[in-house]
């Protein structure tokens, strides 16, 4: 019915065997985009999702645990929630170690609540977090990244003669 | 840097993507397609320049966007059998008054569509008047009208 040369009287330049392999190629192309698509919804791209969060230690045991996104993208927030236990308050107050690796691949653009005293230390930047007195109050602590390029940044946490928790993030271009 | 990657990168992802969501998203312009084509603007815009607003990286994006323009016009031109690839070919929807069923499933056109065509371009009534309803390469349709019958009626 056509050939390249033409359709009965028509002189047009079409090619039933390619039109055809194009559909299939589109066909595929619509899976894929929609497997894209629910990616994204499982967090496999970031931000939220079941796929992006992951965490790292355990409050109840070790007396701290984070939670770190597995997949962020630059220059999209992205948070970082450390949870202390009640025996790493020390006089009034809570010390954490973030290491410097973690700069490297991010801005961190806020904490909260906000340290009382940053330290600068050889491989680390260290803060200090007063406590109020009472009951136990949930210690969490906040940190709020901007990833600056993409690729993989790595970081950790630790408390001062406490456990160091690493963790990993891609990210996204 | 990023510039010019992030350039190149947008500028075959939507080359792509549009040329694999089908002809007639882009070649109607119905409600649907203005909004999409709207929105697909909106959002490739925060990506191209990111946080540097400066005339610098405006004007890299410009260059890096119009380089890639013009290379792929001298691609097809040193290549033709790629343009085959780039721009698709085109396909007879209509021979001789009747519809291709098949074909016009696989390209999501109705017949309602080239009936539009034939009344917008030649001023033809009925589906028996063409002669043939080609889908051209960028989503328009295109009509041959059937001879008229010469002699009294």
């Amino acid at each position: 019915m056509g050939s390249t040369a033409g359709v009965g009287e028509l002189e047009i330049e079409q090619d039933l065997a390619f039109t055809r392999r194009s559909w299939r190629i589109k066909r595929m192309a619509w899976v894929a985009m929609l497997l894209v698509a629910l990616a994204g919804l499982l967090g496999l791209f970031g931000t939220m999702g079941p796929a992006s969060q992951g965490r790292a230690g355990d409050v109840a045991t070790r007396g701290l645990s984070i939670d770190y996104p597995r997949f962020a993208r630059s220059l999209a927030p992205a948070t970082l929630t450390v949870h202390v236990g009640p025996q790493w308050v020390r006089h009034g107050e809570i010390r954490l170690r973030l290491g410097r690796t973690l700069l490297a691949a991010c801005r961190i653009e806020s904490l909260t609540p906000e340290p009382e005293q940053t330290f600068l230390g050889p491989d680390h930047l260290l803060y200090v977090f007063p406590t109020s007195p009472g009951l136990d109050p949930p210690r969490e602590v906040e940190v709020h990244l901007q990833p600056q390029r993409a690729g993989f940044a790595a970081g950790w946490i630790e408390v001062p003669g406490g456990p160091r928790l690493r963790f990993t993030t891609f990210v996204y271009p | 840097m990023e510039t010019v990657l992030h350039g190149v990168a947008i500028y075959v992802f939507l080359v792509l993507v549009f040329r694999l969501i089908g002809k007639r998203s882009l070649g109607d312009v119905t409600t649907f397609d203005f909004v999409l084509l709207l929105i697909i603007g909106e959002s490739t815009q925060q990506a191209l320049l990111g946080e540097d607003y400066s005339l610098t990286n405006a004007a890299l994006m410009i260059v890096t966007l119009v380089g890639l323009d013009v290379g792929l016009s001298l691609v097809k031109q040193r290549f033709p059998r790629l343009e085959r690839w780039l721009e698709d070919l085109p396909l007879v929807l209509v021979e001789n008054g009747k519809p291709l069923r098949e074909r016009l499933d696989k390209v999501r056109v109705g017949e309602d569509d080239i009936l539009e065509s034939a009344r917008r371009l030649q001023g033809l009534e009925r589906m028996e008047q063409i002669k043939y309803a080609v889908l051209e390469r960028n989503g328009d349709i295109t009509i041959i009208p059937a001879a008229r019958p010469s002699g009294p009626a």
